[in-house]
């Protein structure tokens, strides 16, 4: 009888045996792809992301706490590839010049603009203003540090006067171990020959041990404003420099464009200030707002941004990718039109991804899904074009939006790991002023799956 | 006396005799043939008893106790006629009648156990249905969140502590199913048997985005986890499933009112349907969420598994059936969750409700109550033929 039932039996015992041994393998892995949410009750965003000394990635963002009269912080978390948040550091710009007689800033609103990594550390650059107008004067401030790898500052400057204000853009420390400064202010240096201006692009050269000012410059086109949002030192000891202005392009196009200048080591403006522009269907009033830019190997700066239409009837909006060489040169400029059909949408950072395409993040304007016809509010949005900034039919499945169904969702930043997916850094709106930074680690076809 | 009147007293009492047997009830011919079956008389005994078993005579034929009794008497009378074919053929009707009928050691001669004993007596299977409730236990393989795992872990099913200014949400986890099985018993106190399940189960996890904060905490200052976001949800899934069992019954005897036992299983489980009932958070402004979005069709969830069960029951015997009460243990022996998924397919709680499912098996433990139903057949057994 036992014999008759032994292939049964067998069969029994075996799958108990396999529920005995089974130890399924699913555990967290770098190629694994996820989202994780950072932050404290209030507002949180992001404004940068890196890669660490270590490795790991570095999100620079600004919180500010729901509790009533909070102002807002700069803040800084390293995180794992995993998505573990290993570091946090909180900086209150009034907290830190609280016990310095040189200022008297009251409570400050501080926001995040740039890190760097550097030898040794990182540089951290960031706008203040303070509530005290009276005694600090109207506008903005620049705050800027170098930390060491534990994120503790290891030295601290402002850039403050009452009677004027300053934006920073951008910091880097040049081959000589002197900081550079550049961004945004009303006040015209000497020798600065622009009429009417109200912000000019500000150039400056310091060291941080002594706040020693080398030079400090302005330039900008009479009559509008002009701002730099970047710099690089190149390898002839050039400082490369974008921005934007409100001046007209090269070609005609209207409203704000974009701006590519080389400057001396001394801050002196050379012959190359180019501007650059974008038209849609004919229309040249577009306003073109730097999102970020990367350089590549050979000195090449790819910029993203967005387009925004002036035109009062049906504003359009589009990110947009240009790629100029040190000289000046356009190699090219993309409206990404294609693939979004009647969204709108922007550009906010671009990374050259591992198969050598270009990847952007940014958001899409209250996206609509065109077979549900579901539809949300600001998505943050992921692009990715061939090397020379088109959406061919190769990659016009290679866009995704992420975010949640109510809320402006952004993506800010823009990373390729060396596993080749790829990091966002984005800010998820979870509505009633909460909310949160985001860190996503998609695949490199821009989606959350293995 | 003349032999005239012999015969004629010897007429009569014939005629009389005659006519007192026919006016015997059933209950008497049987009496009177179990007498002549201790007498020793066994010709008459089947033409005597026979007709008692016709069902058109209702109340006047055999009790059942009766017509047991009557094929019982026509059996053994059969094996000392030696006609073994309609000894066979009324063992069959004994036993069908009187189902695992039990000899009498004191009364029935050993022909007739040796006869019982080539006969099959016990049922050729057993159809349970049994119906119950479970509570699911979620067995952690890996976790995986949208906020620090590391720090602060998902809630399930209720039980928790949930980190500063949060609290638990979640629901007990329970469900119910409905099991129909086809039962074998082998020996030595074994059965196997084989069924058809409707299991539905929940459970519900509560999972919180945090920081880490200072907190006072009797004059000193902790470090501490306080929420920014929570979400809950309850999540439902219904299965449909095979089981294959093997059981072990202590004291299986026909004496035994009671009969404990344990058993040991393995499953084929097929998902049916899985969804989340029930998904809210605290913290923000409005969310979207829903209720009818089908994780199966989503490709979220594992469509196939295997798991494994151990039961501890106890049998209590009504006639020949039992009633059934079993505690049961369900191992899941797959992630219940398709891990390529997990992330993508379902962007409203991955975003709306900031939650995203571990990797883990849905194991159960389920009480039940079932009655089951003995099905015989009895005949000779092949050896025997």
């Amino acid at each position: 009888m036992i014999r008759k039932y032994s292939i049964i039996l067998l069969l029994l015992f075996v799958l108990m045996a396999y529920g005995c041994v089974i130890e399924p393998d699913y555990g967290p892995r770098p190629i694994d792809t996820f989202i994780k949410y950072y932050g404290i009750s209030g507002s949180n965003e992001v404004v940068d992301m890196i890669i660490s000394n270590e490795g790991n990635l570095v999100i620079l963002g600004n919180e500010k706490s729901s509790a009533f009269g909070a102002s807002k912080d700069i803040v800084i978390l390293e995180i794992d590839t995993v998505g573990n948040l290993l570091k946090k550091k909180i900086f209150d710009v009034q907290s830190l010049y609280a016990n310095d007689s040189s200022y008297s800033f009251g409570i400050t609103d501080d926001e995040a603009v740039r890190i760097r990594a550097i030898d040794g550390g990182y540089l951290l650059c960031a706008n203040f203003t303070t509530k005290d107008d009276n005694v600090n004067g109207l506008g903005s401030k620049i705050f800027w540090c170098e930390l060491d790898d534990e994120y503790n500052i290891i030295d601290k400057q402002v850039i403050s006067d009452v009677d004027y204000y300053w934006e920073v853009g951008d910091i880097i420390k040049s081959k000589d171990g002197n900081i550079i400064i550049v961004g945004g202010t009303n006040k015209k240096e000497d020798g600065d020959t622009s009429i009417r201006p109200e912000k000019q692009r500000y150039l400056t050269r310091r060291s941080i041990e002594n706040d020693t000012v080398f030079w400090s410059k302005t330039f900008g086109y009479d009559d509008v404003d002009d701002f730099a949002i970047g710099i690089l030192e190149l390898s002839d000891g050039n400082l490369g420099v974008i921005g934007w202005t409100e001046k007209s392009s090269n070609e005609g196009e209207g409203g704000v464009n974009v701006t590519f200048a080389i400057f001396t080591d001394i801050g002196s403006s050379s012959s190359i200030d180019n501007v650059f522009g974008f038209d849609y269907q004919g229309d040249v009033d577009f306003d073109d707002a730097v999102g970020d830019f990367i350089y590549t190997q050979n000195e090449d700066m790819i910029i993203v941004g967005t387009s925004t239409s002036n035109n009062a009837v049906n504003p359009r909006s589009f990110p947009f990718l240009l790629r100029v060489r040190k000289d000046g040169t356009l190699v090219f400029k993309e409206l990404l039109t294609r693939s979004i059909s009647d969204l709108n949408s922007g550009g906010m950072d671009v990374a050259i991804s591992a198969q050598n395409d270009l990847i952007i993040t940014g958001a899409f304007y209250n996206y609509e899904d065109s077979i549900s016809k579901e539809t949300f509010n600001n998505q943050a949005l992921f692009m990715r074009t061939n090397q020379f900034g088109k959406i061919t039919n190769d990659y016009l499945s290679y866009k995704n939006h992420f975010g949640l169904a109510g809320g402006d969702d952004i993506g800010k930043a823009i990373l390729t790991l060396s596993d080749g997916s790829i990091a966002i850094a984005a800010t998820m709106d979870f509505g009633n002023s909460r909310t949160l930074i985001s860190y996503l680690k998609i695949n490199n076809k821009g989606i959350l799956k293995r | 006396m003349g032999a005239f009147e012999i015969r004629l007293v010897a007429a009569l009492f014939v005629f009389f005799s005659t006519f007192f047997v026919s006016g015997q009830t059933w209950t008497q011919k049987l009496l009177v043939a179990e007498r002549d079956y201790d007498a020793g008389r066994l010709v008459n005994i089947v033409d005597n008893i026979s007709g008692g078993f016709d069902n058109t005579l209702g109340e006047k034929g055999y009790t059942s106790e009766e017509k047991i009794r009557a094929l019982k008497l026509i059996t053994k009378v059969y094996i000392f006629l030696d006609n073994e074919p309609k000894s066979d053929e009324y063992m069959i009707k004994l036993l069908k009648a009187d189902k695992e009928h039990k000899l009498d050691a004191k009364v029935d001669p050993a022909e007739l156990y040796d006869l019982y004993r080539k006969f099959r007596s016990q049922p050729i299977f057993r159809i349970g249905l049994r119906v119950g409730v479970n509570k699911s236990y979620p067995n952690i393989i890996n976790t995986f969140g949208t906020g620090n795992t590391g720090i602060v872990s998902k809630i399930y099913n209720g039980g928790g502590q949930p980190p500063n200014g949060a609290s638990v949400n979640g629901g007990s986890g329970t469900g119910f199913f409905i099991n129909a099985m086809v039962e074998r018993y082998l020996d030595w106190g074994f059965e196997v048997g084989l069924g058809l399940e409707f299991r539905n189960s929940q459970y519900s996890v509560d999972n919180y985005i945090t920081y880490g904060d200072s907190l006072q905490v009797n004059g000193s200052t902790e470090t501490a986890q306080f929420a920014v976001l929570s979400t809950m949800v309850t999540h439902q899934q219904s299965f449909f499933r095979i089981p294959l069992i093997l059981r072990y019954n202590f004291n299986y005897n026909l004496d035994k009112s009671f009969v404990p036992y344990i058993a040991v299983g393995s499953s084929y489980d097929y998902l049916l349907d899985a969804k989340y009932l029930e998904g809210n958070r605290t913290g923000g402004a409005e969310y979207k969420f829903d209720k009818d979005l089908s994780l199966k069709g989503l490709d979220l969830i594992a469509k196939n598994n295997f798991s494994v069960f151990a039961s501890l029951g106890l049998k209590m015997r009504v006639k020949t059936h039992f009633l059934t009460f079993e505690a049961k243990f369900n191992k899941a022996l797959l992630n219940y969750i398709n891990p390529h998924n997990r992330w993508s397919n379902n962007p409203l709680s991955t975003y709306d409700l900031a939650f995203v499912e571990d990797d883990f098996s849905l194991d159960m433990l389920s009480f039940s109550f079932g009655y089951t139903y003995s099905i015989y057949n009895p005949q000779k057994l092949k050896e025997f033929r």
